[in-house]
């Protein structure tokens, strides 16, 4: 095989993903209830009561409140079902209300629920005042906003969090913002502070990966500043995150590998454990586990994603290569025993890619106890 | 249904038969796991059911009308996660947040980055070429460039791809 055969080859079969099957039947039923008229995609409606609702007199401005606000709440209650992630669901219903509003350049902003366990802290805010341009494919513009968390003891979400990820949907006039941190925040109840500094449509400008080096999109040259600056705080009370945190170190050695268990976080949205890999006589960069799952009574969860927590092989610590692992579906009651299972790992050195991976085979069953 | 000048609302089932897996593809090489690729497909067949009624075939066809909307779904995303980038130190986390622990998946998110990180809009031809399936007259269409253009970014995308590759080796 050329070269040239072999990069068009690797092309075209890096993208011939097939979405899960559960995943594709998600996707169709989300388009069929579209297509029956059970879901709106039609901003018009909506658009047309919140611009209506300006000029009114206070008292019928009153007399709609208590609508606007079943409005918003439908809103972010269809960004949580349609992220598709049960984790989030979860996190949804049993969130604190907070129903917070708070007004600043002509814009008000609205804290409706806040929920931390001890995978992640969500919110779910919405964004009022705004006119979306309507962009030349007659879409509606998507919100950007900046937003910042800190935890009971002042510290920024960045000291615990270990990504960030928001989904939202928009009709005119309103936009609905469901944002998490994920990673493990401080165990205790206390006051946490959200602070919007600033909401718009159509951003700054620079959009990671359309704006390149070199790139002429007038977007990439020419930002223009849509943002509407401002300070929306929110300061609301959490209860001690929910979940159980087991801390190892849990390990088990075949042949010349040792996989570790450092930590496991057991939620009610979501599972997280961290594991570390050493093989002796080879520094690992980067590793994997082949078809890895979490049991615990009578369930199985895949371990299809990783966070690589130690990217400088020199930071690794006694437990070696150190990879997150997040499932999005967590358990209420986590007491029992749990086991993790790796029946197979790859892993490569120094700069190699992945074609220098080395296979190896276990399995290696870690087993903890949840009193 | 390239030529149709309208589209018919009760047709659009057909349509997402038709293209919700060539959607899915494109969405999913630009995102980072399968679970946004999904939920952006989503939301591009709901704006295309929503918007049926402002198509018109003389802009460029179904595929064309399509895929625009689902880049500009693809975009909106990137705008959303933007808070993302500002974690301080978690570039790197992020930027491996989704890579999956499968070798062959972790060698497609490789070619993946190499293809995001290609110059211009070489790297969005080469998606919609080979995930999408487009040809260069729809992908101009959909990024909006000449034909003769996307052919000349297909073109140099591949040989970019091609002497990292011979690097490689």
């Amino acid at each position: 095989m050329t070269t040239t055969d072999r990069v068009e080859f690797l092309l075209r079969r890096a993208v011939a993903v097939n979405p899960s099957e559960d995943g594709l039947r998600r996707l169709d039923e989300r388009v069929a209830r579209v297509m029956a008229g059970t879901v709106s995609t039609q901003p018009r409606a909506r658009a047309t009561r919140v611009r209506f609702l300006r000029p009114l007199a206070l008292a019928a401005a009153l007399l709609l409140a208590a609508g606007a606000v079943g409005a918003s709440l439908g809103l972010l209650d269809q960004t949580i079902d349609e992220s598709a992630l049960p984790g989030w669901r979860v996190a949804w219903d049993r969130a604190e209300i907070i129903s917070q509003r708070q007004t600043d350049a002509g814009v008000t902003v609205s804290l409706e629920r806040a929920y931390a366990d001890v995978n992640q802290v969500l919110v779910g805010f919405t964004v009022e005042g705004l006119e979306s341009p309507t962009l030349a494919s007659g879409m509606t513009e998507s919100l950007s906003w900046t937003a910042d968390l800190r935890d009971p003891a002042g510290r920024p979400a960045e000291h615990w969090a270990t990504s960030i990820t928001a989904s939202g949907r928009d009709v005119t006039g309103l936009s609905a913002v469901i944002q998490t941190w994920l990673g493990a925040p401080p165990a205790t109840a206390g006051t946490w502070e959200l602070t919007v500094t600033s909401v718009g449509y159509g951003g700054t400008g620079f959009v990671p990966g359309e704006c390149t080096v070199g790139a002429t999109e007038p977007q990439c040259v020419d930002p223009v500043d849509r943002m509407i600056h401002g300070t929306w705080r929110f300061a609301f009370d959490l209860p001690v995150p929910a979940g159980a945190l087991v801390v190892g170190p849990v390990g088990e050695t075949v042949g010349s590998a040792t996989i570790t268990l450092t930590e496991l976080r057991i939620g009610p949205s979501a599972i997280t454990s961290r594991l570390a890999l050493i093989v002796d006589g080879d520094v690992v960069s980067y590793w994997g586990p082949t078809n890895a799952s979490v049991r615990f009574s009578g369930s199985s969860y895949g371990l299809s994603n990783a966070t690589h927590i130690t990217t400088d092989p020199a930071a690794q610590g006694p437990h070696g290569d150190e990879n997150e692992f997040p499932i999005d579906t967590g358990v209420a009651a986590p007491a029992g025993t749990w086991l993790i299972e790796v029946p197979e790992l790859w892993y490569v050195t120094g700069d190699a890619d992945a074609d220098a991976a080395i296979t190896l085979r276990g399995p290696w069953t870690l087993e903890v106890t949840v009193p | 249904m390239s030529a149709t000048d309208r589209l018919d609302p009760a047709s659009f089932g057909q349509l997402y038969e038709t293209h919700r897996l060539a959607v899915f593809r494109y969405l999913r090489a630009r995102t980072q796991n399968e679970a946004d690729a999904l939920d952006l497909a989503a939301v591009t067949f709901e704006r295309a059911f929503a918007g049926i009624g402002r198509f018109r075939g003389r802009d460029g066809g179904v595929e064309a009308w399509l895929f625009r909307i689902a880049r500009n779904c693809a975009i909106d995303a990137h705008r959303r996660r933007r808070p993302t980038v500002e974690l301080t130190g978690a570039d790197d986390q992020l930027g491996r947040a989704a890579a999956s622990t499968d070798r062959q998946e972790h060698e497609r998110i490789e070619l993946l980055d190499l293809v995001a990180r290609l110059p211009g809009d070489q790297g969005e031809a080469l998606l919609l070429r080979y995930a999408a399936g487009l040809t260069a007259r729809e992908i101009g269409l959909v990024i909006g460039k000449r034909e003769a253009a996307v052919q000349k970014h297909i073109e140099r995308g591949l040989a970019t791809l091609r002497e990292a590759f011979d690097d490689h080796d």
